[in-house]
């Protein structure tokens, strides 16, 4: 019982963050709220009972990309001309997809989904090492591929780009 | 000779072939041209000529109607019925040639002397052939459809040669009027025509022949009746009865040649002819009968009455041919088409000497208008003495041809219906009244023209026309045999008391006339408002026009308004303007935005998804 | 069903922010929330049906997710460095 609200609790944070993140004008809340929004993607995995990606989630994201971001942000409001207003917009084709998107996943998917008390099998660590470094092993070293085009691509991007 | 006959159908083909080479070989040779238009009346009178010796001199019995000779083919076959042409040559044909060429032999010899020196007389002689071809075809037509096809092809000619100088804007106008209320009567006419094709019995027999038009009637009085109706319409239209007259007047305005021709002589008398042709038709419909003798009655009264103040000379010849063509349909209505068609001849002869005679007054004076005539017997004398023989037989003296031709009409009319015979009468007096009152103030009085002149290429036709006007009556016999009718004698009380009115007339007219025309407004003076009324002809022509002229117009700009304007160019401007403001709103689809593109594609996509998925289900 | 649910709201939240939103860093971090409620949803089912393998593929996501909001970011850097803009609409015009 004490974990369905748990999971509420979490979706209740998660949707929290992800509206701030869609809604507001203030870049630091846009920043707290994707931060909160990915503590509780974290929290989901633990839930699951997925404790490596749950460690990798923190690390990767709020660690590293949530910082990149802050780091982001802080050089386009020194290099931006004028007060930089965050704004959205209410667009309705973007609200049909949305919402038709929503409707169309529940009704196909949903049905489909596990049920919260199905949740408890221990996702085992010796198992995942042997898939990674077994069957996904061609994907994992692709991945590593990537990450090094991904830091090559950075740098050539935003390294000594001339300023106005 | 007798090949003439039994080629008779020449006569239509000759005279239309000669027009073609009129009007091809252009005004250059004008001599020749004249010379060779000459060659179709003479062709026509040739072939009348021999036909009505033939019928004469093989000793026809009164009351039998003769046929030289005839011919038909079928001219459209379509669905199991046919639509024949074809032509005969009997003694009614015969006698219609010899009137028309005859006359118009005399007009175009005329029209040498009247239209020297006149641009487009090329046109000029072509058109008169054409028409001689077309009044030809009418004659010997043997049923409907070539009847219409040459009623049709007058029409064209008379409104080609009254709009001849086309550039006078009230030539052309008169023209278009003469077309336009003759068509009124044609639409009567070709209805006419379809009912008879659609509801007659025409089986064994040629379709819309002559011939067999009493058969096909035979049994359905309601069809005879409307059918009869219809066809006196268009002979109403054609012949300038009331209501449908108010064209005639107007066509003065063509040459005077041309008025002594059509409107005198042949194309007026078309009406008179096509209803003696259809006469079975008319035979079984008596209220057809009565509807002629009505309006020929009236007409013949108002005509006769409007002709007393005019003072332009031709208008008087205008309004008299008028009422003398409503005595010949009072006669029609009475019952005696033979007594119409004499009368016809002897119109077509002393009515053509009429115009030609004022034709050559008009050519030496310069004017037309009588109060600047005046003592021309003198200057032109051989214009003066047929004229008056020419307004003697139009005016019933005797012995001359109009005379003998009046007293059958009369008579046959007072049979009938006494009233009527009565407005005849009267009718008759005033026509020697207002003829006499024209002679006098054009050629005796005093002097009021600075010159004129006769020639003797008008001179000679007027000679030649007298002839008939003046003795013609006596054949009368003679014509009526030809025409298969029995021939009456003289009705002694009608032929009394007719030349008695003609004398008073003409009496009254002399008296009052003989100081000139300053008589005229004594006269206005004695009768206040009811002379400008006469010399109006009762406003009718003003009436009609803003009734129906007037109607039509202001209906089609109402219809423009209502339907052109609003709905139809609404609709095809309201489509452009629709699809340019549809074109605008899609615009704003294109902004630049990217997000928007992908909103756009996305949801396109979802529906794409929801759509496939649920139809899947 | 109560997990497709939040999933699904969240991914379709982020959806919303990648339309709507007109500076670049709204997009980046709405991008984040889709791949992160994708990955969720991919877990959730890995666990119910007890396969490891979907804690790898989760793994391999959460990678490429992050190497492109790297990516991303350092777009926006340039972006703002040539143009001195970082709003959507502003940014118009492709070159350089």
């Amino acid at each position: 019982m004490s974990g369905i609200v748990v999971f509420w609790l979490l979706a209740a944070i998660a949707f929290v963050g992800a509206l701030t993140v869609v809604a507001t004008r203030d870049v630091m809340r846009l920043v707290l709220g994707l931060g909160a929004f990915l503590v509780s993607v974290a929290g989901f995995f633990l839930y699951f009972k997925m404790e490596f990606i749950a460690i990798a989630q923190v690390f990767v994201y709020v660690g590293g990309v949530l910082v990149l971001v802050l780091f982001a942000i802080m050089i386009v409001v020194r290099d931006e001309i004028g007060t930089p207003a965050l704004s959205s917009r209410f667009s309705l084709p973007a609200a049909s997809v949305s919402v038709g998107l929503f409707l169309l996943l529940i009704g196909t998917v949903g049905p489909e989904g596990p049920a919260l008390s199905a949740v408890g099998w221990q996702g085992g660590m010796p198992e995942l090492g042997r898939e990674l470094l077994g069957t996904y092993l061609p994907h994992f070293e692709a991945l590593g591929v990537l990450l090094l085009a991904t830091l090559v691509g950075v740098l050539a991007i935003s390294g000594k780009g001339e300023s106005r | 000779m007798a090949l003439l006959v039994d080629y008779g159908w020449l006569a239509i083909a000759v005279p239309l072939g000669l027009a073609l080479i009129v009007a091809v070989l252009g005004s250059r040779a004008v001599p020749v041209t004249r010379f060779l238009a000459m060659l179709g009346p003479i062709f026509a009178l040739a072939v009348g000529g021999v036909g009505l010796a033939e019928i004469l001199g093989a000793g026809a019995r009164e009351g039998e109607a003769a046929m030289l000779a005839r011919g038909a083919f079928v001219w459209i076959a379509a669905g199991g019925r046919s639509i024949w042409l074809g032509w005969q040559l009997d003694g009614l044909a015969a006698v219609m040639l010899v009137v028309v060429g005859l006359v118009a032999l005399m007009v175009m010899v005329f029209s040498g002397g009247y239209m020297h020196g006149e641009r487009g007389l090329a046109r000029y002689y072509a058109v008169l052939s054409l028409f001689t071809a077309a009044m030809a075809a009418l004659v010997l037509a043997d049923g409907f459809i070539p009847a219409f096809i040459g009623w049709e092809v007058m029409g064209a000619c008379s409104y080609l040669l009254i709009g001849f100088w086309f550039d006078k804007p009230s030539a052309s106008a008169a023209a278009m009027k003469a077309f336009l209320v003759t068509r009124v009567g044609d639409a009567g006419l070709l209805l006419g025509i379809g009912l008879l094709w659609a509801q007659g019995h025409w089986a064994g027999q040629i379709p819309l022949s002559f011939a067999g038009l009493g058969a096909s009637v035979a049994g359905a009085s309601g069809l005879a009746a409307v059918a009869a109706l219809l066809v006196l319409a268009g002979a109403v239209g054609k012949s300038a009865q009331f209501p449908l007259h108010i064209w005639l007047p107007d066509a003065m305005e063509g040459p005077t040649p041309v008025s002594a021709l059509i409107h005198a002589a042949t194309m007026v008398a078309a009406g008179v002819f096509l209803v003696v042709r259809a006469w079975p038709l008319f035979a079984a419909a008596p209220v057809a009968r009565e509807t002629a003798l009505a309006l020929g009655t009236i007409t013949a009264l108002g005509a006769a009455f409007a002709a007393l103040a005019q003072s332009d000379l031709k208008k008087v010849l205008a309004y008299s041919t008028i009422s003398q063509l409503g005595f010949m349909f009072a006669a029609l209505g009475a019952g005696s088409p033979e007594a119409a068609m004499f009368h016809l001849v002897t119109h077509a002869a002393f009515k053509s000497l009429l115009f030609l005679g004022a034709g050559s007054v008009i050519h030496g004076t310069g004017t037309q208008d009588m109060r600047e005539m005046g003592a021309l017997a003198k200057r032109m004398p051989v214009t003066t003495v047929t004229w008056i023989v020419g307004s003697a037989a139009l005016a019933g003296i005797p012995p001359l041809a109009g005379f003998f031709s009046k007293d059958a009409v009369i008579h046959a009319v007072f049979v009938a219906q006494p009233l009527a015979g009565a407005a005849l009468f009267l009718a008759s007096m005033l026509t020697a009244f207002y003829i006499t009152r024209a002679t006098v103030l054009a050629f005796f009085g005093e002097p009021r023209a600075q010159h004129a002149h006769e020639a003797l290429s008008m001179t000679g036709p007027l000679v030649v026309l007298a002839i008939p006007a003046a003795v013609a009556g006596f054949f009368g016999v003679q014509i009526l045999t030809a025409f298969g009718a029995e021939a009456e004698p003289l009705n002694l009380m009608v032929a009394t008391t007719a030349s008695a009115l003609a004398l008073v007339g003409v009496a009254a007219a002399i008296a009052i006339y003989r100081r000139g025309p300053a008589a005229d407004e004594a006269v206005a003076g004695a009768l206040g408002s009811t002379w400008s009324l006469l010399g109006a002809a009762f406003h009718l022509d003003s009436i009609e026009r803003t009734a129906f002229a007037g109607s039509t117009v202001a209906v089609s700009k109402g219809v423009y308004e209502a339907l052109d304007r609003r709905v139809i160019d609404g609709a095809v401007e309201g489509v452009g303007n629709g699809i340019s403001g549809l074109g605008r709103w899609m615009a704003k689809l294109q902004n630049g935005d990217a997000q928007w593109y992908s909103a756009l594609v996305g949801a396109g996509v979802i529906a794409a998804l929801a759509v496939a998925l649920w139809a899947g289900r | 069903m109560s997990i497709v649910v939040v999933t699904a709201g969240l991914f379709c939240l982020g959806l919303y922010g990648v339309l709507t939103r007109r500076d670049l860093v709204g997009v980046l971090a709405s991008v984040e929330l889709i791949l992160g409620a994708a990955n969720v949803q991919l877990v959730a089912f890995g666990a119910a049906a007890r396969q490891p393998d979907s804690q790898a593929l989760a793994l391999f996501v959460l990678v490429i997710a992050a190497a492109e909001a790297a990516v991303g970011l350092a777009l926006l850097l340039a972006a703002v460095r040539r143009t001195g803009r970082s709003r959507v609409d502003e940014l118009t015009e492709v070159e350089g």
